[in-house]
């Protein structure tokens, strides 16, 4: 009897326990539902009230975000968006397998004090270079330009460290002398037979490389002037001006657009961002 | 066997330093300079030595010497404070949503199925673009047309006048709008605690709960005795990647206390005003910019974000030599 008592107990706090879980799920997707239903509404039906049906109205909104933004262009932003994040991305993952790479395989006078400052650098806040970064900008003439928002992934310490701990597991040193055995240079070795089997720490770095810069914001604020060169998430921060004012199906929809690469990324790659995550936290 | 060329090496690193000391580095210690100057972004820099620290340092002296005064200078700490108020909330909450999910999903009498697809739903608003889930939030949280006031207290038709009373406006409190960037913060960054905090309880070897389990030590027991203490070394990274990105919040209060379409500005503008957001603002928010005076602001974050990193690391290493 006593037996089967916790076995029911064990049953119940199961029970108890989904629920919670799919209430936290749903905290969790509902308002990119809501955003999405009601950016397919007109503003009259909004006003009535939440609904999980969506509306007929997603052609007129689309109209009315064409029409607002006919001299900002919010199609140019996602144009710049992708030109930023895939540029930024293939910059910073080329650089840093180069470099991780060189740590893995090179012995080199100062290598323990430069992986130091690699390492020192990822406690380092982002803002704290901002106000000189700014200055630097505008001394080498590159404000306003989306190479200003480029030219720092080339130095992306996380990358380097995660790529380091991977060349560590998965490329074995044999490997590479036997490469140099048969007389490969150092170059061609790199591309020729690091990089592939590399790939798939890579990927997943280019993954995380791709939704940190086009999500980014701050950086692009500061540097960017002209509308035309905005990116999304600029754009999308304008939303909340009068322009926009009372038209919510246009604004849901917007909001929707900026993030559906996004949604694109996490449906179909989510496996190797888990994964990315997880191994932030394990020490060498 | 090495390489017997000694500086090869050395060329596979160099691209990652050019870019990391000409957009990393010489900033920092450009900043640094431009933070003992006086710069409008115009003009050369004119030097001023340590002027913009004793600044802040002064206005710490009015903002507690006297509890009456609290409107006076002092902005820099009330931006410091709105930081702390925005930031403590939400690793609270964070934490213990992440370690109660931890928990569920680890235990072995449980069995919960599910896990990976529950992670993943959990992990997914963090991804999103935060100035995205800033305006989202606005127009959800909007108290005339937005979906949350609709839901909590039905159709505004219901209501007199065809309109919510003026107190369901959550955002014009002060208090509650910081809450509601907390509650923000929470939701966007508790998967990524869950999932940090499950792969280090994963790591625990089992045989320590089988035997805490032969001894008859409950559920509450095994938790505090043999899950969080070896826990700590996660817990303290989970902990201190918040405070590093949580005192530089900025894109959410940006989002909320710019433009003109919910009208959130006034007392709750005040208090949405956070450290980067102020340094922001003395920077590019006014017509006669003050760089210099921004770049110590991001001096004082840097320093502040090390005095606490310390101050937590200290209170772990003696609460676990206690414990030992």
């Amino acid at each position: 009897m006593e037996i089967s008592a916790a076995k029911l107990k064990l049953q119940i706090s199961r029970t108890l326990l989904y629920v919670f879980l799919i209430i936290l799920a749903v905290l969790c997707i509902i308002p990119f539902y809501i955003m999405i239903v009601n950016g397919s509404r007109t503003n009259v039906e909004i006003n009535t009230g939440v609904t999980l049906i969506p509306g007929s109205n997603i052609i007129g909104n689309m109209k009315t975000i064409l029409i607002i933004t006919a001299n900002i262009n919010f199609f140019m932003g996602f144009v710049n968006s992708t030109i930023v994040a895939v540029c930024a991305t293939t910059l910073s993952i080329y650089i840093a397998s180069l470099t991780a790479y060189g740590f893995v395989f090179y012995e080199f006078p100062l290598k323990k004090v430069c992986f130091g400052i690699i390492m020192a650098s990822m406690m380092i806040p982002a803002q704290l270079g901002l106000i000189g970064l700014y200055d630097l900008y505008l001394r080498m003439n590159l404000l306003d330009s989306l190479l200003a928002l480029i030219l720092p992934a080339g130095a992306a310490a996380a990358t380097v460290y995660f790529l380091r701990q991977y060349i560590r597991s998965v490329l074995p040193e044999y490997i590479i002398q036997a490469a140099r055995i048969d007389g490969a240079h150092d170059l061609s070795i790199f591309h020729r037979i690091a990089l592939p089997i590399m790939s798939p720490g890579i990927a997943t770095m280019a993954i995380f490389g791709f939704v940190f810069n086009w999500n980014n914001f701050l950086l692009p604020l500061i540097v960017l002037t002209t509308e035309d060169n905005y990116t999304l998430p600029l754009m999308v921060a304008q939303l909340n001006s009068s322009l926009y004012a009372r038209d919510y199906g246009a604004i849901y929809l917007a909001v929707a657009l900026s993030i559906f690469p996004i949604i694109v990324v996490f449906a179909f790659l989510q496996r190797f961002l888990i994964t990315g995550v997880s191994f932030g936290s394990l020490k060498e | 066997m090495k390489m017997q060329k000694k500086y090869i090496g050395l060329l596979f690193i160099l691209p990652f330093f050019i870019f990391y000391i000409t957009f990393n580095l010489y900033p920092v210690f450009y900043t640094f300079f431009l933070s003992l100057t006086k710069w409008d972004g115009f003009a050369d820099p004119e030097f001023i030595g340590f002027h913009h620290y004793a600044r802040i340092f002064t206005e710490l002296g009015t903002r507690f010497a006297g509890a009456d005064k609290l409107d006076v200078p002092g902005e820099f700490w009330l931006a410091f404070i709105n930081t702390w108020r925005i930031w403590l909330p939400n690793i609270i909450m964070q934490l213990v949503i992440a370690l109660f999910l931890g928990v569920i999903f680890t235990n072995t009498r449980l069995k919960m199925r599910g896990v990976s697809f529950f992670r993943a739903i959990f992990y997914f608003p963090n991804l999103v673009t935060a100035a995205s889930v800033g305006i989202l939030a606005l127009v959800l949280l909007d108290w005339q047309h937005g979906a949350i006031n609709q839901i909590i207290h039905g159709p505004a038709a219901n209501f007199p006048g065809g309109s919510y009373p003026p107190e369901l406006n959550i955002l014009v409190n002060p208090m509650r709008a910081q809450m509601v960037v907390s509650i923000i913060q929470t939701w966007q960054w508790f998967g990524v605690s869950m999932i940090l905090l499950m792969a280090g309880m994963q790591g625990i070897p089992k045989t320590y709960y089988e035997a805490a389990d032969l001894d008859g030590a409950s559920a509450t027991q095994t938790f505090f005795k043999i899950t969080l203490p070896l826990l700590m070394p996660v817990f303290t990274f989970v902990i201190v990647t918040s405070l590093i990105g949580g005192m530089q919040i900025f894109d959410i209060p940006f989002v909320f206390t710019t433009g003109t379409m919910v009208g959130v500005g006034g007392e709750t503008g005040k208090a949405l005003t956070t450290m980067v957001l102020y340094m922001y603002r003395q920077a590019f928010g006014l017509t006669n910019p003050n760089f210099g005076y921004a770049a110590a602001i991001s001096y004082m974050l840097f320093v502040l974000i090390g005095i606490f990193s310390i101050i937590y690391l200290k209170m772990i290493t003696r609460v676990s030599r206690g414990e030992a």
